[in-house]
């Protein structure tokens, strides 16, 4: 049993591509990396059967999607203010992108989660810290007032908001490994135990619950994190609309 | 378990870039613009259905302004005509009046003079039967013309007595 977890743990390599590439060895294609690309690709032809015919007065699906996009606008835009609304797609796109990547262990064909590969993770987190970076450069206005941000709110918080940029995307890549993994031993030892019925009502929570909750936890501190990153600009935005607003008046 | 991978990591971020940009461009390009371009008929059609309502307004107003001057003319035509028709009114009334004032005086005249004249003629055959009576107690004839003076001055005493 032991043998059979750590195999059902360990991320097969599915196939390689024997290009010789310095340093990095030849391409080894993971079988996250290919449930990814089913996922990407039903999200694709979804989207585009979807949004065929859009019309200014909605029938049905138009009308849950732009439920939908309304939502995520809204969601995030507690998060945000106004000048975060440029990141809502991104965030948008990653919580959807893990939402199913953590369900998707309970469609099966044999499909595991990408998100319990670390290196999926890993480059969910890395590109999460990049947008955060690059999101509080441009809000900072250049790389000045960027450096600056480092010492807000005062300037002791120097070396703990320097170590922020390595301690966020490990945290966030750990945690979303971490669950995604615990959940999936947890599914496989009650598959074990008794194959039918039991595992059914278990996968409710750990794939369902907890990959729903994981994706969201996620996107959320993202946003959280760009948030106070771009808040001089979410400032300068209040500042002028105030401005607007007493001169209309 | 914890084995780091270049080429997964890579691929990932290739995927996660390609599909959010497949999703900005199709999904929240696509809505975005039919909601602005909802946002935007919307605002046309409540621009047009202000000014629609505008028109109205106006309309309503012209049409109770030449309401209320009609209905201004009618009370002043009826108005006129009253006062007309009391004038006629009292005219011919007063014309009826002037006629039977008229007529009953010059009946009343008549009746007058028809009295006079009775009693006129009344006297004179008084008279003439109280000569007669006169002659037939003094047998002889009176010169008639003496005589009825004589009568008439006495007729008159008794009439003042």
């Amino acid at each position: 049993m032991g043998e059979m977890l750590t195999e059902e743990l360990g991320n097969r390599t599915v196939f390689t591509i024997p290009i010789d590439i310095p340093f990095v060895g030849p391409i080894k294609i993971h079988e996250s990396i290919i449930v990814m690309w089913i996922i990407m690709a039903a999200i694709m032809i979804a989207v585009l059967i979807m949004t065929r015919k859009l019309k200014i007065v909605p029938g049905k699906t138009q009308a849950v999607l732009e439920l939908g996009v309304n939502f995520v606008y809204k969601f995030f835009g507690e998060n945000m203010g106004k000048a975060g609304k440029r990141y809502v797609p991104y965030l948008s796109t990653v919580l959807l992108y893990l939402c199913i990547s953590n369900i998707i262990g309970m469609i099966g064909f044999g499909m595991k989660p990408p998100t319990k590969d670390i290196n999926v993770t890993v480059a969910f987190a890395l590109l999460s810290i990049i947008l955060i970076e690059v999101a509080t450069f441009r809000a900072n206005g250049g790389l000045l007032g960027f450096m600056k941000s480092f010492t807000k709110p005062m300037a002791i918080m120097l070396p703990i908001n320097i170590m922020e940029i390595a301690i966020r995307p490990l945290s966030l890549c750990m945690r979303l490994f971490g669950n995604v993994l615990g959940s999936f031993v947890v599914m496989k030892l009650i598959e074990q135990l008794c194959g039918v019925i039991l595992p059914m009502v278990f996968s409710m929570y750990f794939d369902v619950f907890d990959g729903a909750i994981q994706a969201y936890v996620f996107v959320f501190l993202t946003s959280l994190f760009i948030g106070e990153g771009i808040e001089p600009e979410n400032e300068k935005i209040e500042a002028a609309e105030k401005l607007s607003l007493s001169a209309a008046k | 378990m914890l084995e780091f991978d270049f080429w997964t990591i890579l691929f990932s971020i290739i995927n996660i870039l390609v599909l959010f940009l497949f999703l900005k461009k199709f999904l929240f390009g696509r809505i975005n613009a039919i909601l602005e371009k909802r946002v935007s008929v919307v605002q046309d059609e409540m621009d047009k259905a202000k000014e629609e309502a505008q028109k109205a307004e106006k309309i309503r107003a012209d049409y109770e302004a030449s309401i209320s001057g009609a209905r201004e003319e009618a009370k002043k035509i009826i108005q006129d005509a009253q006062k007309t028709a009391n004038a006629q009114s009292a005219a011919i009334t007063q014309q009826a009046q002037e006629e039977a004032n008229r007529i009953v005086e010059s009946t009343r005249q008549e009746l007058q003079l028809e009295r006079e004249r009775s009693v006129a003629s009344a006297q004179n055959e008084i008279v003439s039967l109280a000569m007669e009576a006169a002659e037939k107690v003094l047998g002889r004839e009176m010169a008639d013309k003496d005589n009825r003076a004589i009568v008439d001055a006495f007729l008159k005493e008794e009439e003042e007595a």
